[in-house]
């Protein structure tokens, strides 16, 4: 994809403008974000019911996918969307159950990205750099990506609670492909995704109040979240809600509606 | 809040070890389950359970310390529970179950539990604040980051940016919306030639061109208002010293922050030099090298727009006499100047103000139009003068030449005329002029044109029309004045049954193959078409006989061609009569004599074709090999019918020499039996012609 502005022009900093990642960190109980966007959070979790429930699900969620390729033997990891470093950390996880696992952290948005790279001064192992995640070749030849991880080796590709922020007209599967094509047999995919499938009018709710943001939200169905992974082969149980997915603990689970908003699922790329 | 204590089935109170084993567990799910906690589980449960024996610990201790629990509030928050709901759910676990682990039910106790809880939410509320505002802290840390780095591509960026500003060679101007200038690069300066001091008293209107100032103004309005983003286009400007800049302009708009116009940029690449070359490419496609007039491509055009503001027009078509003889002779620099002497009179004679048009068409041959409109010019005294002014010779060396022009002249009134159709019939009426001699002109004639063109359209379809097989092979008897009736030989002659015009005889087909290159493959078609007719006929018919083309007679392959359709139909060679142009073999041409004397030798009959009176035709006569003569068909009937006039008697005296010669004679063209009668009465021996020919042929030898 050509981008109209040179690489040069540097994106601005505008923390009156709410960011979907800082709004995440609120919903997870962090305290990394700024006034307007605890207005926008607020405002999401008024719209849809369950809001704090369904970020931790997600987090969760990411922890295990995480600890399900560390045991599977992926070492290396690459996090699209990562947004604010809050509570458990790909890198956390990853090193705490194999020292020398590395992780590379994407975002667009500058604060989110100047952040992790403050978090992980002193670790030679985990790094972050700005890049849309439309710009996949940008991504995986940039300097941090490749003097971190060795693309011929299986890496964790890690896109969770992000591909909700692509519209259609940017082509998902085209773009989830582009990353396809570069990566190793035996890579790991992990992705999560808002549906609109099991409570549509909230859902709705809260697609309304996001596409005031600069990040609106677009919900996938079932089918829709399930293409994403072609080319890649789902491990079981398949694309199901969060809370479904592997559950190892209390934690990891929920009672209410709230555990079906996000649909997740893992998939080796044979 | 305080329920009744929690209790077995039989209402006594559970051993101590249980309740706390049941609150640990029951405390962990609700702190796993109001905030995420990166950890297993199993670690979670571990750090609830030293915070419960913490508490406990508390409680229990003498002296009473409630203070400590604050501690414990603390410890939860960096734990990690500290979700929105992680206290709430805290306080309700602990209220039920604390008092039964502080030891034996009194009011002591309850007052005890109390208190431990408050210094607890409190140690809870000053950990989540001081965590909040590490966090903050953190998080502005980050944001600072965020932009000292954005500053700093900023700042690199707008380096690059001046840097690429300062040494680009496209003069790029920012504009306000009214026009004045906010700032200039140095390619811009030197572009327009104005100082930036210059520059700011000035607006960017002021430096288009006046030509285009109108329609640039507008482009510029339209991005101002946010009708256009960008444009692209070439533009005139204006140099301080009143010199044009043809320039590439590519104009955008700027916007601010809000998204409202704020600037315009406009680059310009002066593409000057590049426009002067264009022109003078342009000028070179379109202009004769030589002589600097207009060519063709260009008077095309010129005709056009002259047919179309006009009401009459007369177009000269003129071709340089002799002017292959002057370049042959004395060199073709001579004959160029001749070539630009010509164009400059021309030139002279019709100035391109005057609504006239001169060109040269290539070649020796020139077109001048002439919008006469106002009233035909005097074409003779037009021609008269153009040929007195190049009769003047001029010298070169010691050669004097002098030049004259013939003029092919077309004279109409524009309505519905086109440039194509004016040319042609110039050059059509040049070619008829041009026959007539030199310093000839003529006047276009319609009639003629059209009769030209009929032949030429009905020429020009005779390649379809054979291959169609509208052109077939006829044949004509030739019969014996003597003996009544007897068929001498059989003529083979070209028909052409056309749709339109209806039949054309064997000598017009002939002329128009000719014309347009059909003549040798034809004349070969008809020559071999006659050998297998001869076969078909068998031996004991009449010889078939080809009248030869002046081509085919003087054709040094005429000997092999006629001896392969002989071994092709396996004929004996006296079944084909090969008649020579008579032209040809008095001429004493060596090819057409060569081929005469093979043949006859091989075998093959021949005699000479298209005979005459002259002197010439008589004297050739006693070369023949084989004395036979047919005269032409023109003498045929013209003769019979003035057995009086002085071409009749001349006709009865050389057929009288020719018969003194053991000569055969053969008349042509004969059409009636009178005709037929004054030739037998002449002393010939033969006669072919329509009369003959509607007979028909003997049995036996009828048409295929």
């Amino acid at each position: 994809m050509v981008n109209e502005r040179s690489s040069w022009v540097p994106q601005g900093v505008n923390v009156e403008l709410p960011s979907a990642a800082r709004v995440y960190d609120y919903l997870l109980g962090g305290g990394h974000n700024f006034a307007a966007d605890r207005q926008l959070a607020e405002r999401f979790a008024t719209a849809l019911p369950g809001s704090r429930d369904i970020a931790r699900l997600n987090r969760a969620f990411l922890r295990r996918a995480v600890l399900f390729m560390v045991e599977r033997g992926v070492d290396q990891f690459l996090d699209v969307g990562s947004g604010i470093p809050t509570v458990g950390n790909v890198h956390e996880i990853a090193q705490a159950a194999n020292p020398e696992a590395r992780v590379v952290y994407v975002d667009n948005e500058p604060v989110a990205v100047a952040h992790s790279q403050l978090i992980l001064d002193g670790n030679d192992r985990a790094g972050a750099l700005q890049e849309d995640l439309r710009n996949p070749e940008e991504i995986l030849d940039h300097a941090v990506t490749r003097g971190l991880l060795d693309l011929d080796r299986p890496v964790g590709l890690l896109m969770v609670g992000v591909f909700h922020f692509v519209p259609e007209d940017w082509g998902p599967r085209a773009l989830v492909d582009r990353y396809r094509s570069r990566l190793a047999s035996g890579s790991y995919l992990a992705l999560s995704h808002f549906t609109a499938d099991s409570r549509p009018v909230e859902m709705a709710a809260m697609v309304e109040v996001m596409s005031r943001s600069k990040d609106p939200i677009h919900p996938r169905t079932r089918a829709e979240i399930e293409a994403l992974f072609t080319g890649f082969e789902l491990v079981e149980p398949g694309v199901v809600s969060t809370a479904d997915w592997r559950p190892r603990a209390p934690g990891d689970g929920a009672a209410g509606p709230e555990r079906d908003q996000i649909y997740a699922g893992v998939a080796r790329l044979p | 809040m305080r329920r009744p204590p929690t209790g077995g089935p039989d209402g006594q109170r559970q051993p101590e070890s249980a309740v706390r084993d049941r609150l640990v567990r029951d405390w962990s799910v609700a702190m796993a389950t109001s905030v995420f906690v990166p950890v297993p589980h199993e670690e979670i449960e571990r750090r609830i359970a030293e915070l419960v024996d913490a508490l406990v610990g508390v409680l229990r201790a003498e002296p009473f310390v409630p203070d400590a629990a604050a501690r414990t509030g603390g410890d939860l928050v960096r734990a990690g529970f500290s979700g929105q709901t992680s206290l709430s759910r805290t306080l309700d676990l602990l209220a039920d179950s604390l008092p039964d682990l502080a030891g034996p039910t009194s009011p002591e106790t309850d007052a005890r539990v109390h208190a431990v809880l408050g210094c607890l939410v409190t140690g809870y509320v000053q950990a989540t604040r001081e965590l909040v505002f590490e966090q903050q802290e953190g998080v502005k840390r980050a944001l600072l980051r965020a932009k000292e780095q954005a500053e700093r591509d900023l700042w690199l960026s707008e380096a690059r940016f001046r840097e690429v500003f300062g040494t680009s060679a496209v003069g790029v101007a920012v504009t306000d919306l009214d026009g004045g200038f906010v700032e200039v690069n140095r390619s811009l300066k030197e572009i327009v030639g104005y100082t930036g001091a210059e520059l700011t008293d000035r607006r960017l209107a002021d430096l288009f061109h006046p030509d285009d100032a109108g329609a640039l103004t507008e482009i510029y309005r339209r991005l101002r208002d946010g009708k256009s983003e960008r444009v692209r286009e070439q533009w005139r400007l204006l140099r301080k010293d009143g010199d044009t800049v043809w320039s590439y302009l590519a104009v955008c708009l700027l916007r601010d922050a809000e998204e409202e116009p704020a600037y315009l940029v406009t680059m310009v690449e002066d593409i000057t030099d590049l426009h002067l070359l264009q022109r003078e490419l342009r000028k070179q496609a379109l202009h004769d090298a030589l002589t600097g007039l207009p060519n063709r491509q260009a008077l095309v055009p010129g005709l056009e727009r002259m047919v179309a503001g006009s009401d009459g027009i007369t177009v000269l078509q003129l071709d340089v006499d002799g002017l292959g003889v002057v370049n042959e002779g004395l060199g073709h620099g001579v004959g160029d100047e001749v070539l630009r002497r010509v164009a400059r009179q021309l030139g002279a004679l019709f100035p391109a103000d005057r609504a006239a048009l001169v060109a040269r068409l290539g070649g020796d041959q020139f077109v001048v139009a002439v919008d006469h409109s106002a009233g035909r010019p005097d074409v003779a005294a037009l021609v008269g003068r153009i040929n007195e002014e190049l009769a003047e010779p001029v010298y070169h060396g010691e050669h004097g030449v002098a030049a004259s022009v013939s003029v092919g002249v077309v004279q109409r009134e524009t309505r519905g005329a086109s440039a194509g159709e004016l040319l042609r019939a110039a050059d059509n009426t040049l070619r008829r002029v041009k026959g007539q001699g030199k310093r000839q002109w003529g006047l276009f004639d319609p009639e003629r044109d059209a009769r030209d063109r009929a032949c030429s359209a009905l020429a020009a379809g005779m390649s379809g029309a054979w291959e169609n097989g509208e052109i077939r092979v006829d044949h004509q008897p030739v019969v014996s004045l003597r003996a009544d009736g007897e068929v001498l030989a059989v003529e083979a002659v070209l028909r052409w049954e056309h749709p339109d015009v209806g039949e054309v005889s064997h000598e017009r087909c002939l002329a128009m193959a000719e014309s347009v290159g059909l003549g040798p493959p034809i004349a070969k078609w008809l020559l071999r078409e006659a050998g297998e007719q001869a076969r078909a006929w068998g031996e004991l018919a009449p010889a078939v006989g080809v009248a030869l083309d002046v081509h085919q007679a003087t054709d040094p392959d005429l000997v092999g061609e006629v001896r392969g359709v002989l071994a092709e139909f396996g004929l004996a060679p006296e079944r084909l009569r090969l008649g020579f142009p008579t032209s040809v073999l008095r001429e004493e041409n060596d090819d057409a004599w060569d081929n005469l004397r093979v043949l006859t030798g091989l075998g093959v009959r021949t005699y000479a074709h298209g005979f005459g009176l002259g002197a010439v035709d008589l004297a050739c006569v006693e070369e023949l090999p084989q004395p036979v003569v047919e005269f032409t068909p023109e003498l045929g009937a013209r003769v019979a019918r003035r057995p009086d006039s002085a071409l009749a008697r001349i006709t009865v005296d050389a057929v009288s020499v020719l018969g003194g010669l053991g000569v055969t004679v053969i008349a042509g063209g004969v059409e009636s039996a009178e005709d037929a009668d004054w030739w037998r009465s002449a002393g010939a021996d033969g006669a072919w012609g329509a009369h003959f020919a509607a007979r028909g042929l003997p049995q036996g030898v009828d048409a295929r």
